[in-house]
């Protein structure tokens, strides 16, 4: 390490002729300093970019005139050099795409150089969609990152691959850092999404390979916003708006149809004449019942200023999300500090952040009749929520369901957060030798969360509860994570050589503790502790006491180098060594690597003729390894004792076998890229191609049972993810007063299992529907092909195993593979039209070429569940020889639909996710009304869906995975109008 | 240039901090190491806890053990309205992949983990660990023994054959072969005897081992190898030195109804115990039995008609109907399936099952007088009005195995009694109400006599060898 920093501090005496140019950059419009413009030679070379106060001063070769300066939403700015300070103003418009800043967490480079694979997401046009968990608004924003949404809860995290499924066993999340520090990848609904200023996420070896042991599901690195220096700026920002629910296409009998089939097929609830007649007459839409129509606002007030020392950025803000199904929401209140102040070689940072949220939610993707979003689906027709008196109506069938409106508005599932992220960092510009600095960041991710269930003794979860009366869970967690990081880094020019290079030492420790009780007996009439009775040995009443901790640390020493020759030729290499709470004793150390190169093509001498229509052609390569180390657990490497108890005692016992063995995920990706802007960058985008393979995934191998254990988390098998993505960016119209511009990618990813351990080829997964197979994706549904019904006789009829006999013998040999619900394809595209100052943003996102087993057909099609509703399809089941259908002879004795086809829907779909109408005041109006910006908008979230899936919606929930396994929350539709002012 | 040497030091200082092997090595906040756990003589005593807790699992004494007992001889049926569970069991239709066996199998296992790890705790002899050891090794045979009568053909019938592996140490690289059923017993009997010689006739309550639950077992695994002799010294031993007692007609359906583990020595000589919060919940036996439970296995009516009206035993029945218009009768030696506070414990062995063991051994050694002696005890205790057995020969034992019907019915003994003895199983359907698919037979070399060696192990395991039919 240390040699390293001797090379570099050598390096500066290798100087050429060069000339020091310094200047300072504000925005032409208010004056306030920009940081961050990148400022290069014309022929594109990056020299640096401006720091906190807008200044800049970059060394040149003698014989440079002028420089190149460029910032994102700003037009390029080409200066003569002059004599003296340059001042140097920007005005807002179009920059070029590859002038901007890839923010890699520990450093930052210019995408011109950059060799790696990383998206970076443009948080001003996607920071109003009304979602109150940041991670859901990715969706469709980068290539080679799959967002599944999942569920319309407000608040709940998103399923976020990036370039593939890359762990069976382990998490995919990819790991999230949030100025410097790792944070919780559940916790979105706690962070103000509106501070943030930028976000990127890496997705090949060469960019994430830095994160080491985490970064196998890539990483997603966000930075606050800073203060800008000038007079304080006042923000207020706000909507205010609805949400509605999703009509859907597996419909259900209606009252007249529903009590005919029963009497068809042997009246199961025995209902009389008088009573058919009178039920009759209900018809209950029980989304109705459950569905309300939500509100959405939110308000943010931030303020910025300071000076050329010392600027700070500060917020605060409220949502309110309510849920579409009653009693369901999520309120936010957070706040912001970030304060940075200093002299030319000494920096000191501060950026603090409070969220409080309180969640009430509702339970969805299981198969309980306890779950109202299964009673929308279940409850019949001809019932009511309430009976004549006005109390819950007790299901009088004989199947008899709880009432599911009571379920939901008794009993209160509430779930308060407090979250803390601090980080502060010390910056020193080291003396006597030019372009060395070391920095220390030091932070902090602090996350308390409560759970307040309440379940009343007048509802059925109540009464299942011990003693009979109700209870009351409530828990208490809290954790708490620090990261240090330490670091070297050196930059320098000389001549036509750019060095930049760091060193690195990191530190990560969390720390986990949790208690919670659960008391019994809730005779009073307060939905709290109050209601609690005290346990004796005799009332059945005594109370559930638990606690439990964990905490896991990280130690690293990591570096990474930059050189770049005549700004044309780049390489990259980094390293990183991991040491691991987690790993086992003889694996406790993980290195890592990466290395890239990139060329800038069209910089050189024969691509001088093709000047007037290739703007920028770059080719880059990269190849490095990444690791996974979470989803398993702080202990799964050793044989520990767990607490058991028995008779009134407590007790010790084996509870896992340990692996000293066990180590991290493997991943390893190899990535080849071309970037290109022509036509004056009218048309601009990038290809890249990857080949990734994970090795030595976690995987429970099987033991001899006589070990007392069945098996034993290992490093066994292997998956490979291989995709192409495609991002272009077009301006296909642009005049004066008006311009269209398109955003578009494309992703395709092929996910295939390599091997399993020991020679295995085909694992059942607990699903019951899909299966672990060498040469298929992940999540490649197994399941027997229906083949319809016999007419004859209206039996269910099946395809054997060879793909062409029909039998009417359900036997799980027969299963075939089909596809898989992880959607290979998938993208967004946006189109913006700009006409003075109107501007209309639409946003679509699709994904297809996936495959969805509908569990929440089966409920209703199941000829068992006849006393509940039952869908649609039913009525054309077979009645008679020589009916021609696809639903058998309602008999549950024949019917084996359940592991078949029959209920394996295409997971296609294209949504529209956003369309926004906004208008942004003009400066005159604005300097009467004494503003500095007035913006108003219009925008619909998730306004039409187009999908072939027949269910609320074809992103199933997270956990979910190839199956819809029932209550479902459906993807809210939202219509908001808004305000920013800027004073 | 003296701040420019304090962030140096400081970032020399970090780095090195951090090199600190500590940082690393975290201690897991709510478990404890194999290497520390058991060093002292508190924990030693939790792990034995832990060593019974297991047992209390659903597919071992929690509810599959007791209820095979029964299920598979002539005692319980499953109604024809069930909850599909068990059913393999009650139609002889297990397969190598059968669920129940697979878990039977790793749960056993794993209790014998847990005893080796107590076993083989390298603390100082003393009283009380002396006593904690004799538990674990106690726990360990009766295992040993459970897994070897299920797993591997009854010792009377060939003590030759394969019958479970032995695994005395933790080691998780293990693939053992299976050791002969003799050497399976003669290990169960050498912890036995380890086990008495270490413990005390002293239990906090019968739902912990003494010496003479070690004796009594040991009565048990000598009558099961047809050692009449040894059988009927250890169980001698239990009678005069063990302390125990009947309790009378009167109180016998009390004594059923009480759920906690007792401390009087009455009934009970080892049982494992339930409570209001550690229970099996709907997974417990009493649910099974229990008609506001599953209630979906009955009592045979054959066996309900062999209880006098003057039998106390009678009282431990109610009659109900299942389906609807057919009656049945319903076990109700289990009453606590609602009970918040308490749940009924599983019992292992009773002073009863010790008595009729002893008769049996004195009549199988041709001391018919003490065989009545001990048989009567225990029948006239239960049926006060009852004249008394007088037979003789044949027809004594055949009176000391129906006597051993009536009074351990479902507590799991009938089936082994059958096994040991090599006898068909015959079931009597007599008012016509089993499924129609229950078979009324299971001759004794029947390949379904035993359960087979599940897949999943010989699939981790290649050592073990299957069991023939499967």
């Amino acid at each position: 390490m240390f040699l390293l920093i001797a090379v570099m501090v050598a390096g500066f005496s290798y100087a050429r002729a060069q000339k020091t140019v310094a200047g300072r950059i504000t925005d032409a419009k208010d004056g306030t300093p920009m940081s961050g413009v990148t400022i290069s030679l014309k022929e594109g070379r990056s020299l640096g970019f401006s720091d906190a106060q807008g200044d800049f001063s970059v060394a040149v070769p003698a014989n440079t005139t002028s420089l190149l300066f460029s910032y994102i939403g700003f037009n390029d700015l080409e200066l003569t050099i002059g004599s003296g300070t340059m001042a140097v103003k920007m005005t807002a418009g179009q920059s070029r795409a590859l002038s901007e800043v890839v923010v890699t967490g520990y450093s930052s480079r210019s995408r011109r150089s950059s060799s790696g694979s990383a998206g970076t997401v443009i948080i001003d046009d996607i920071r109003t969609q009304p979602i109150a968990s940041f991670d859901q608004l990715l969706q469709g924003q980068s290539t080679g990152v799959s967002v599944k949404t999942g569920t319309g809860q407000p608040g709940a995290a998103a399923e976020i691959l990036v370039r593939g499924r890359a762990s069976l066993s382990g998490s995919t999340n990819p790991l999230y850092i949030v100025d410097g520090v790792e944070i919780n990848a559940a916790d979105f609904s706690s962070l103000n999404q509106g501070d943030f200023e930028t976000v990127s996420i890496l997705k090949d070896a060469a960019a994430a390979s830095i994160y080491g042991s985490r970064a196998a599901g890539g990483v997603v690195i966000i930075t606050t916003k800073r203060g800008r220096p000038g007079q304080l700026r006042l923000n207020y920002d706000m909507q205010y708006g609805q949400s509605y629910w999703p009509r859907q296409p597996l419909e259900l009998m209606t009252t007249q149809e529903k009590l005919q089939y029963e009497l068809d097929n042997g009246n199961p609830n025995g209902w009389s004449a008088a009573e058919v007649d009178s039920l009759g007459k209900i018809n209950t839409d029980w989304e109705d019942v459950f569905y309300r129509t939500g509100i959405t606002q939110s308000h943010q007030l931030s303020a910025s200023g300071g000076n050329d020392k010392t600027r700070f950025y500060a917020s605060v803000a409220y949502l309110n999300q309510e849920g579409v199904v009653k009693a369901t929401g999520l309120k936010r209140y957070s706040g912001r500090i970030n304060i940075e102040s200093g002299t030319e070689r000494l920096r000191f940072g501060l950026n603090t952040s409070f969220g409080y949220s309180i969640f009430n939610n509702t339970n969805e993707g299981n198969q309980s009749i306890a779950s109202p979003l299964n009673a929308i689906r279940w409850l019949l027709p001809y019932l009511t929520p309430y009976d004549k008196a006005g109390n819950y109506l007790v299901d009088p069938t004989v199947n008899g369901q709880p009432n599911a409106l009571q379920e939901l508005l008794e009993n209160k599932r509430k779930f308060p957060q407090w979250k803390g992220v601090a980080s502060a960092f010390v910056e020193y510009k080291i003396p006597h030798i030019e372009g060395l600095t070391a920095k220390t960041n030091w932070g902090f991710d602090y996350t308390q969360n409560e759970s307040d269930v309440f379940l009343s003794r007048t509802t059925y979860a109540g009464q299942l509860a011990n003693g009979g009366q109700g209870s009351l869970l409530r828990l208490f967690n809290r954790n708490f994570r620090y990261t240090g990081t330490t670091s070297l880094n050196y930059k320098n020019t000389f001549g036509d050589h750019d060095i930049s290079g760091s060193v690195y030492q990191e530190l990560v420790k969390s720390d986990f503790r949790q208690f919670n009780f659960t008391g019994y007996g809730l005779t009073l009439p307060f939905p709290n502790e109050s209601s609690i009775t005290d346990g004796t040995a005799t009332n059945g009443f005594i109370p559930v006491v638990r606690g439990t901790g964990t905490s896991n640390a990280l130690v690293s020493y990591f570096a990474e180098a930059d050189y770049g020759f005549r700004n044309r030729y780049f390489l990259h290499a980094g390293f990183r060594r991991d040491g691991s709470s987690r790993f086992g004793v003889n694996n406790k150390w993980a290195n890592f690597y990466n290395a890239g190169a990139s060329w800038i093509i069209s910089d050189e001498e024969f691509m001088a003729g093709t000047r007037n229509v290739i703007d920028l052609l770059k080719f880059k390569v990269s190849y490095g390894t990444v690791g996974n180390q979470s989803g398993i657990g702080n202990f799964a490497s050793r044989a520990l004792f767990g607490k058991i108890n028995y008779a009134g005692n407590t007790g010790l016992a084996l509870a896992s076998p340990g692996n000293p063995d066990l180590r991290w995920e493997e991943r390893s990706t190899l990535n080849l890229g071309i970037e290109f802007g022509l036509l004056k960058n009218r048309l601009s985008g990038s290809v890249e191609v990857y080949d990734s393979r994970t090795n030595d995934l976690f995987f429970q191998k099987t033991l001899s049972q006589t070990t007392g254990f069945t098996s034993v988390l290992s490093n066994e098998g292997s998956l490979q993810n291989r995709g192409i993505e495609v991002t272009l960016r077009a301006q296909p119209v642009k005049t004066k007063n008006f311009t269209w511009n398109v955003d578009g990618n494309f992703t395709y990813n092929r996910n295939r299992v390599l091997s399993l351990p020991e020679g295995q080829d085909n694992i059942l997964q607990a699903d019951g529907v899909s299966v672990l197979k060498t040469g298929r994706p992940a999540n490649t549904l197994f399941l027997v092909k229906y083949a319809g019904v016999d007419p004859a006789n209206g039996d269910p009829l099946y395809y054997k195993a060879d793909g062409k006999t029909i039998t009417n013998v359900y036997s799980p040999d027969d299963n075939v593979y089909l596809g898989t619900s992880d959607a290979p394809y998938f993208g967004g595209i946006t189109n913006t039209f700009n006409y003075k100052g109107v501007e209309l943003q639409v946003f679509w996102v699709y994904s297809f070429g996936n495959e969805i087993y509908n569990n929440d057909r089966f409920n209703v099609e199941y000829p068992g569940y006849i006393a509940s509703s039952m869908s649609t399809d039913l009525l054309r089941e077979w009645r008679n020889p020589g009916d021609i259908t696809n639903i058998p002879r309602p008999d549950p004795s024949v019917y084996f639909l359940q592991n078949t086809t029959h209920f394996v829907e295409n997971g296609s779909y294209w949504r529209l996710r956003n369309v926004q109408l906004s208008y942004n005041l003009q400066r005159n109006v604005l300097q009467k009304m004494k503003l500095n910006s007035l913006r108003v908008f219009v925008q619909g979230q998730n306004l039409y869906t187009y999908t072939k899936y027949r269910g609320y919606d074809p992103e199933v929930p997270p956990g979910g995975g190839t199956l819809n396994a029932g209550a479902q929350y459906p993807t809210l539709k939202i219509v908001t109008a808004g305000i920013n002012i800027g004073f | 240039m003296r701040f420019y040497k304090l962030v140096y030091a400081g970032i020399l200082l970090a780095g090195l901090a951090s090199c600190k092997k500590e940082f690393l090595d975290l201690k897991p906040y709510n478990q404890i190491s194999l290497d520390v756990a058991i060093t002292n003589e508190s924990d030693m005593q939790a792990a034995v806890n832990g060593v019974y807790a297991q047992l209390r699992d659903i597919d071992l004494f929690g509810r599959t053990l007791p209820l095979l007992g029964d299920l598979l001889a002539d005692n319980a049926y499953i109604s024809t309205v069930n909850s599909n569970r068990y059913l393999p069991e009650f139609t002889y239709s297990y397969i190598n992949t059968h669920g129940n066996a697979q878990n039977t199998w790793n749960d056993g296992y794993n209790v014998i983990l847990r005893a080796n790890n107590v076993i083989n705790a390298n603390l100082p002899a003393t009283a009380n660990s002396n006593q904690l050891k004799g538990e674990a090794l106690t726990l360990r045979a009766l295992t040993y023994f459970t897994l070897v009568n299920l797993y591997a053909k009854p010792f009377t019938t060939d003590a030759a054959a394969d019958g479970v592996p032995i695994v005395l140490q933790y080691d998780p690289k293990l693939k053992p072969a299976r050791s002969k059923v003799s050497e399976v017993y003669t290990q169960v009997e050498k912890d036995l005897n380890d086990a008495f010689g270490l413990m005390t006739n002293t239990s906090k309550n019968s739902s912990y081992v003494t010496k003479y639950v070690a004796k009594a077992m040991l009565a048990k695994v000598l009558l099961f190898k047809g050692d009449y002799a040894g059988a009927k010294t250890a169980a001698l031993d239990v009678v005069t030195n063990g302390g125990y007692s009947l309790t009378s007609a009167a109180n016998l359906v009390n004594y059923w109804r009480g759920a906690a583990p007792l401390t009087t020595k009455v009934e009970t000589v080892f049982e494992i115990a339930a409570d209001g919060i550690d229970n099996n919940g709907t997974n417990a036996l009493a649910y099974f039995y229990d008609p506001a439970g599953y209630g979906d296995a009955l009592c045979a009516d054959d066996l309900y008609n062999t209880y006098t009206a003057t039998d106390a035993r009678r009282g431990l029945f109610n009659t109900g109907q299942r389906p609807v218009g057919q009656t049945v009768r319903i076990v109700n030696k289990f009453p606590n399936t609602t009970n918040a506070t308490d749940r009924d414990d599983t019992k292992i062995l009773r002073y009863a099952d010790v008595l009729l063991m002893l008769a049996e051994c004195y009549a199988r050694t041709s001391d018919e007088p003490n065989a009545i002696i001990r048989l009567n005890q225990v029948a006239q205790q239960r049926d006060p009005s009852f004249a008394g057995y007088a037979s003789s020969g044949a027809a004594l034992i055949n009176d000391i195995i129906l006597e051993r019907r009536k009074e351990l019915a479902f507590e799991g003994h009938r089936y082994w009694d059958l096994a040991r003895l090599g006898r068909d199983v015959v079931r009597v359907n007599l008012n016509n109400n089993y499924p129609s698919n229950a078979p009324l037979t299971l001759a004794a070399g029947s390949a379904k006599r035993i359960w087979p060696i599940p897949q999943s192990e010989r699939d981790a395991n290649p050592n073990v060898t299957q069991n023939a039919g499967y």
